[in-house]
């Protein structure tokens, strides 16, 4: 019985623990920018969701094969949109924001000289 | 002249292909689900380069023929990309492509799920990644099962540290576990066997449950466990991993892969392993987990051919050394001291030859290894030694009726072994060559309703002829609802001496006669899933049911004395009905629970009785929690096991040492995971609630006499474990 309500009590703090992490997530100077990214395959998806998570102030990531976006909450403080394009930029892609259409969806075979699969 | 019928084999694998050299692939990108619509603009690339072109406004395209590479990719935004093998002949190419519908089997979802069922096959098949085995310290494939519902795994005893796994409440030794499809823990290797696949080196497990497919044989009866180790030609191209617990246990990895042009690739895997502390948490005078010693290597290399299909080839080399038994057992000259000592030497070498032939749909391959496994090990007083070697040879052909409707496998395989073994005194020797044929064919409607029926007819040297008739089906009655079937019969040789040495831990004598039967069941088992959206996402329910009933069985007689071991032939009924529930759902984001319930009835004819086998638990029930932060950057996983009570092995009627029950028991287990881009760290407990068993070492006050016994284990038998560890990798996008 004792076992049961260590066990229980383990669980009931890991799950507040969660709770909170989760809910405390809506920060003043965080900012979600959604970015147009030049990437056509699923290993592009994963060299992207292995790399820009890891740049400084990047805190959460969404990413759209189908859209060709990528959607980056970011703290302001830690790093800037500009920033962020330069980091796309080292991996291989061409990424502006939603509204400045930099890449030309049509010319595909430029965005893969670029990069490698 | 075993010999010389492999090496013709082998020799057969290593055919040579010729082909013509056209200058440029030529084609046109059409929608599948209406050919007549081109796709325009649609990318076409020669697969790991830069090279290529886009589709023109009829969907035309042509690429001149690239030297570094024999596949084409096309893609083209809202439709799945199709990679396609350029064969020599240099027609014209037409490419079809999906619509990106998302299925189980393939895409990966927002977070990819570390244990799914497998939504394809028409075998009840759970599929564990690479994500799920990271959740827990996974030493090895022992550590692997931990959040998996129809697998237990448990010491054989107290203290040589073997241990096996159980599925349907059976023993493991009726599950067939396969690496990458080529036999590989049976025989000799199955007491230590569970220890000789790294944790860093699988890249996936697949599961499943039931009699499975005659292509790899006729030895799965409760189940099927396929390891899959990493592949040279995927992402990872280094990886290293550092471990260490509180047992002062360590252990290191390091796997490192090259691509060469041609796609040609290597992969190495290197592991060592070294307990040498001695540990006596309870103070029986025993050591709690034996010194181990481990040095493990592969080397394999890959290559694919110009006009599909692969070639591969590798060597396995393990040796290892264990100590147990009473503490200073080998540190002091005292002769009064009982010691274990195990020393492996095992060696492998596998190839594999896959060819697409010109009619699309077919196929054919070839498997092709053998290995050499040796062990000398001394129980106290008592010394065993054995050596085994294994060949086995497996020929593939994959065809259809004209159609994906109807499709087949047909093939031929050789399975050899050759015994050696040395009791004290007493020498004996085993050789069986097992020639057979198989059968087998599909029926797949559109993945909705799918059949497959399959017979093999293998002939023993030992045995004679036997038929495996096998039986799949699955059904999805409504999109989410999937019901599935089976029936098969499955064989096994048994070789209670090879397979049972670690019994040789107590004071039992073992009785073995000459000869035995083969072992000989016939599985049925049924399962439903289920997919309920609740939410926005879907719970996953799976309920499965799966009766195993042994025509012929080796029963191991712990019942009738406590001073023997006697292995009998099976004189009346012996079963097992097993009952599963199980629950897989993500209640919110980044946070899964995996409940399940499962419970056992195995009951086998133990000197002229019906009576339930001895240490198994009723029952088991798994509640699993894990919650993953955005990007994946922590990692946290609990896992409860509730395994129930049974019965033990009947004590000495006049002097009994243990009680006639075992009670249930609960093992917690935890980790925390820290990812970075190219690090990850991790620190967790086993056992976290630190409960062992009372009296693991029956009698180990006097070892030489009459009571002891290592062998009568029913739960954990050290405590609380702490470990850490670290991981640091390059793959091809880091």
């Amino acid at each position: 019985m004792r076992k049961i309500r260590i066990a229980t009590l383990l669980l009931l703090i890991v799950f507040i623990f969660i709770v909170n992490n989760a809910l405390g997530s809506d920060k003043k100077d965080e900012k979600t920018v959604t970015f147009t990214v030049s990437m056509d395959c699923h290993s592009c998806v994963k060299k992207i969701e292995s790399n820009i998570p890891y740049e400084k102030g990047v805190k959460d990531l969404q990413v759209s094969l189908e859209k060709k976006e990528v959607t980056v909450t970011f703290r302001t403080d830690k790093t800037s949109t500009d920033k962020l394009i330069e980091a796309f930029k080292k991996l291989g892609y061409t990424a502006s924001i939603v509204g400045e259409a930099k890449v030309d969806k049509e010319k595909k075979e430029d965005g893969h000289k670029t990069h490698s699969h | 002249m075993y010999k010389i019928v492999f090496i013709a084999l082998f020799l057969a694998i290593f055919s040579i292909d010729i082909n013509a050299a056209p200058v440029e692939v030529k084609g046109r990108v059409v929608e599948k689900d209406n050919p007549a619509s081109p796709i325009v603009g649609a990318n076409i690339y020669w697969l790991g380069t830069t090279v290529g072109t886009s589709s023109d406004v009829d969907g035309n395209f042509s690429l001149p023929i690239s030297e570094k590479s024999q596949k084409v990719v096309v893609s083209f935004v809202g439709f799945k990309p199709d990679t396609i093998s350029i064969s020599d002949r240099g027609s014209s190419l037409l490419v079809l492509l999906d619509k990106n519908i998302e299925l189980d089997e393939v895409v990966v979802k927002e977070r990819r799920r570390g244990q799914y069922l497998s939504a394809l096959d028409p075998v009840q098949t759970t599929k564990v990644t690479v994500t799920e085995l990271q959740k827990a310290a996974c030493c090895n494939l022992s550590e692997s099962f931990e959040t998996n519902a129809s697998v237990d795994v448990a010491y054989s005893d107290a203290v040589t540290g073997a241990q096996q796994i159980k599925m349907l409440g059976l023993s493991g030794a009726y599950v067939q576990t396969i690496s990458e499809n080529i036999p590989s823990i049976r025989g000799m290797a199955a007491p230590y066997g569970l220890g000789y696949i790294p944790g860093p080196w699988m890249e996936s497990i697949q599961i499943s449950k039931g009699t499975s497919s005659v292509v790899n044989g006729y030895e799965a009866i409760t189940g099927q466990i396929n390891v899959e180790y990493k592949k040279p030609f995927a992402d990872e191209k280094f990886h290293f991993n550092l471990y260490g617990n509180s047992e002062l246990r360590s252990e290191a990895n390091l796997n490192a892969s090259y691509k060469f042009p041609d796609s040609l690739s290597t992969m190495v895997l290197l592991h060592g392993e070294n307990q040498n502390t001695q540990i006596d948490g309870n103070a029986d005078g025993f050591l709690d987990v034996p010194r181990v010693r481990q040095v493990n290597f592969i080397n394999r290399w890959y290559k694919e051919h110009r006009n599909g299909g692969d070639f591969q080839i590798g060597v396995k080399l393990l040796e290892e050394d264990r100590k147990s038994g009473q503490v200073d057992a080998f540190d002091l000259p005292d002769e009064n001291l009982y010691g274990i000592s195990v020393r492996t030497s095992r060696y492998e070498l596998f190839a594999k030859n896959g060819y697409l032939l010109d009619r699309p749909g077919t196929s054919i391959g070839m498997q092709l290894s053998g290995w050499y496994h040796k062990q000398d090990a001394s129980y106290g007083r008592t010394a065993y030694s054995g050596t085994q070697y294994n060949g086995y040879f497996n020929f593939i052909y994959q065809g259809n009726f004209g159609t994906d409707l109807h499709t087949f496998k047909a093939g031929a395989s050789l399975l050899a072994d050759s015994y050696n073994e040395k009791l004290d005194m007493a020498s004996t020797s085993f050789a069986e060559m097992v020639p057979g044929v198989f059968y087998e064919y599909n029926f797949n409607l559109r993945h909705k309703l799918n059949i497959m029926a399959g017979l093999r007819a293998d002939y023993s040297s030992e045995y004679g002829i036997f038929l495996t008739p096998r039986v799949h089906a699955k059904w999805e009655i409504i999109h989410g609802l999937t019901w599935r079937a089976s029936a098969g019969k499955g064989y096994r040789t048994p070789m209670p001496l090879a397979e049972n040495n670690f019994m040789l831990a107590s004071s039992r004598k073992m009785v073995i006669p000459d000869r035995l039967k083969q072992e000989e069941a016939i599985n049925v088992g049924t399962s439903l899933n289920a997919l309920i959206p609740l939410g926005e996402r879907d719970v996953s329910l799976t309920v499965d049911f799966y009766r195993t009933n042994f025509l012929e069985q080796v029963v191991r007689d712990v019942d009738s004395s406590t001073d023997k071991v006697v292995f009998s032939d099976l004189e009346g009924t012996s079963f097992s009905n097993a009952f599963q529930a199980e629950l897989m759902y993500e209640i919110f984001k980044g946070f899964t629970i995996n409940a399940a319930y499962r419970t056992n009835v195995v009951k086998q004819t133990i000197g002229g009785q019906l009576r339930e086998v001895p240490l198994t638990s009723r029952y088991k029930g798994l509640l699993s929690m894990s919650y993953a932060t955005r990007m994946k950057k922590w990692q946290f996983d609990l896992t409860s096991q509730f395994n129930g009570g049974g019965r033990m092995p009947d004590p000495d009627v006049l002097n009994p040492l243990w009680s006639a029950e075992f009670k249930p028991f609960t093992i917690v287990n935890a980790q925390v995971t820290k990812n970075f881009k190219r690090w990850s760290f991790y620190a967790g407990a086993e056992n976290l609630l630190n409960f062992m068993m009372d009296n693991p070492v029956v009698g180990a006050a006097d070892p030489w006499g009459k009571d002891f016994d290592g062998t009568m284990i029913w739960g954990p038998v050290h405590g609380r474990k702490i470990y850490a560890g670290l991981r640091f990798t390059i793959n091809d996008y880091n």
